[in-house]
Parts: structure tokens; sequence; C-alpha cells
């Protein structure tokens, strides 16, 4: 015996509907997660600029250790009023005054020690160590950088002063900082931003060199700029309100407009251009953070082999030392820069120079001297050449 | 592409999505607001992608209010 089997019109419609907007919903979900779907996206822009090129950058890092106990620093900030508080108020060194966290002002610290800066340091320091939190925990953040153009001839840079009066001075003498200065062999001072661990030391460059051409980004607060009155800058600041400033050739600030923690007001970075290697790119922190680092330079600089080749500097991913999943987003997507040479330290943190290494980046190690406490990443008195 | 690529594909919002008539002031005043609005939740937004600094606010895209969450 057979069974009919019969469809009534009704079953049929249905049956196809479905069928029809499943493979439709099927179609689309293939297609959105295929190579094609991509081809529908816009392109990144590239106004590539040539901005010429240099033969070699190499870097001597003065100071990475901005402060030397994380715990300390977390509670100044977080009793001060936590990430949005004014570095000024904080209490730190040189502008503490003694009334506590969150309670003190730039009037209050520079009062005290402005007869004394720049030329007795060691004397300013003392006073303001008597009247800020936490008076040990200062370092601070600078590097020499060396260009050395196609024709041979170099040229040195500094990026950042640090903070601490005593440390900056210790780590200037230690790499010959303060002959360079005083010598006018270092021919411009970039402060990467308005951070108390990369410009409260700029008294201890004024000491030795009270006229250098100096970039600051034009985020400066008042205040800022007041300190480099205070501490006796007899030169024109250049105050950096372009995207772009070309140095030299081969060599471009580039300014971040970006709000940054403890009320500091965006971020230059620098770029190099090395003959035959391709893009280097230096930061003191970026806060703009790698990724509007990295994109804004693929998308408007003009570099050799098209090629990302070193990284050098603050990467802020975990500065603090504490992890989170979302920083594994950072840490992923620097890889598809390839960069060949990445010499990473300070807010980068040594726990993400660990992750970095996991991931296999070339991460170039240090020597773990002079207060570095360990050798993850290129410490204080360590070097990298691009 | 991972999931976490598809979705940020269909938010509107992302960064080398078309501008739609935004004009670059105020691009840079919604993304200072947005970091702002990190800090006073205690988050560093340096140390996030700025794709993802919405979402972890709870923000609803491309606006500064919140979902409700």
């Amino acid at each position: 015996m057979t069974d009919d089997i019969t469809t009534s019109r009704r079953d049929f419609v249905k049956g196809a509907a479905t069928g029809a907007i499943g493979g439709a919903l099927a179609g689309m979900g293939f297609y959105s997660y295929s190579g094609s779907a991509y081809n529908r996206l816009p392109k990144v822009a590239r106004a590539q600029q040539d901005f010429g090129a240099v033969r070699s950058v190499k870097v001597t890092n003065i100071s990475e250790t901005s402060w030397f106990n994380n715990a300390h620093l977390m509670e100044d900030i977080r009793t001060s009023g936590g990430l949005l508080v004014d570095q000024y108020t904080i209490g730190w060194g040189p502008f503490g005054n003694g009334k506590g966290p969150g309670k003190s002002s730039y009037e209050d610290g520079i009062a005290p020690i402005k007869k004394m800066i720049p030329n007795d340091l060691e004397a300013a320091w003392a006073v303001q160590k008597k009247s800020s939190l936490h008076p040990d925990n200062p370092g601070g953040y600078a590097c020499l950088i060396e260009v050395e153009d196609l024709d041979g001839s170099k040229h040195k840079y500094l990026l950042d002063v640090g903070w601490s009066y005593d440390w900056m001075d210790q780590s200037f003498k230690r790499e010959g900082i303060d002959q360079m200065l005083r010598s006018g062999e270092i021919e411009a001072l970039f402060i990467s931003h308005e951070h108390f661990d990369h410009f409260w030391g700029f008294p201890v460059a004024m000491k030795y060199n009270d006229h250098l051409p100096l970039y600051i980004h034009n985020g400066f607060y008042k205040e800022g700029k007041q300190y480099v009155k205070d501490s006796g800058y007899k030169g024109d600041p250049k105050v950096v309100d372009k995207e772009m400033t070309q140095v030299r050739p081969g060599m471009m600030l580039i300014k971040f407009d970006v709000p940054i923690i403890c009320r500091v007001y965006g971020e230059t970075s620098l770029a190099f251009n090395v003959k035959d290697k391709g893009l280097v790119l230096i930061s003191g922190c970026n806060h703009q953070g790698i990724l509007q680092m990295t994109s804004t330079a693929y998308s408007k600089l003009k570099y050799d082999n098209d090629r990302f080749y070193g990284i050098y500097g603050g990467l802020h991913i975990s500065p603090f030392e504490d992890w989170d999943p979302k920083y594994d987003d950072l840490v992923i997507s620097l890889g598809k820069w390839n960069f060949e040479r990445v010499g990473c330290n300070h807010c980068t943190g040594h726990l993400t120079a660990k992750k970095f290494v996991e991931v296999g980046y070339p991460v170039v190690r240090g020597t773990a001297r002079f207060r570095t406490t360990s050798p993850d990443y290129l410490g204080n008195g360590d070097t990298i050449t691009f | 592409m991972n999931r976490r690529d598809f979705f940020t594909r269909m938010n509107p919002f992302r960064a080398d999505a078309p501008k739609g008539g935004r004009d670059a002031g105020s691009e840079r005043e919604r993304t200072d607001a947005l970091f702002r609005l990190a800090m006073a939740r205690g988050i560093d937004p340096a140390t996030v992608d700025p794709e993802r600094l919405p979402e972890l606010l709870g923000l609803n895209a491309g606006t500064l209010e919140t979902t409700g969450r």
C-alpha cells in the first residue's frame, strides 16, 4: 500500500518562504564574514606627506622610572579626587604646600622656591620635600635622541625633563646631558606633555641652558606656561599648534589633541623616516593611545618601504602594573604593524612588555640598572639605535 | 574576521565610518567629553581601544547618553 503524499498550497508557500528567509539570513551571515565584505568598507585615505629621511636614530634612556612606588602614586591621585584632578593641586613636589592631598596649588608651591630655581635646585627640592606628598616617590622620564642625517651630520635633541630635581640632575650627569646642554650640543627640547613626570623637572634643564629652543603643546595650561617662565627660561617657546611640524628632514613632530588624566591636554610625539628601514615612532607617554599614534602616522606620513620599523617610549598600556582584559586589545592591535624593534618602557608597563614577548613582538631587553627594576624592557641608561 | 570585528563593523560610529556631516570640531568635542567621562569613572582612556570606550561606559552608540543598563 502506498501513502499518497500531498502538499497543500499553504504548506508549499510556508516552506518556500521559510527556505527563502533562512537562506537569505545564512547568505548574509556568510557574506559578512567573508573577505569580499571588506571590499565594501571605506578605505583609509592616505595623504602621505614626504618629509625626507635620516640615516639613523639613536635613543638613550636618561630615565624611564617616573615614580618608584605605584601604590603611593595611585593613593595620592585617589585621595586628591581621582583621575580628573588638577595635577598642580595634588600636593606633589615641587608644588606641595603641606595642607594635604588635593589642597595644593601652583602658586602655593612655587612661592617658597621661586628664587632658588634654576640655580639652587638642591635647596629648592629640599624645601619642597618638607611639604609634599610621598617626597621620595618622584623620578622622571627623559631621553636623548641623536639623529644622523643622510650626509652623516649628527643632531641631538632632548625629549622631556622628568620630575624630581634631585633624580633628574643625577640622571643628566650620569649620561652627560648637563655638559651637552651647557655646550649647546642639544639643539632643542621637546616636552611631550604637561604631566608631572615629564615636565616638572624643567628647571634642571634650565640650570644648564636657559635659552635652548623649546617645543610645547598648545594645550598647556596657564600654570605650565608660568612654570616655564618661573624656571628662568629666556627663550621664546615654540607653541605647537599644527598637527604636523617638520623639525628637520626625516623628523616630524606630531600633535595629538586629547584630554589626559590629572587635567592635562594634548601630547606631541616624534616620527622619523629611517632610510631603507622605515618609520620610527618615539613618544613620551602615548596618551593619545597607540592606535591613534600608529593610524595617524600610517595615514599622514610617507616612509621608506611603507613599513613601520621601530617604536620607542611609553606606550601607556599598563602604567600602574595592573592588568585588565581590555589591555589585551591594545597588545594584539600593535601586532598588525609588524614593528621590527620595540623599545618600550615607562608607562608601557613591565606586564605589557612580558605580554609583548609572549605574542612574539621583538622587544629589546634592557640591563635593569639605575633603579629600573627588571630587564623586561629598556631601562635607565640603556640605548637603542634604529 | 572574529565576532568582535563583525560587531565593530556594524557600528556606524566606528572611526573609519563615513562621518555623515559631522565636522571635525564637533567630533573633537565629543571625543573630549567621552574621554573625560571615562576619567570621571576611573578609566584611563589611553588604555582603551577608543572604539570600545562607549560600550565600556554603557553609552548608546554615538551619544553620551547611557543605555539605561
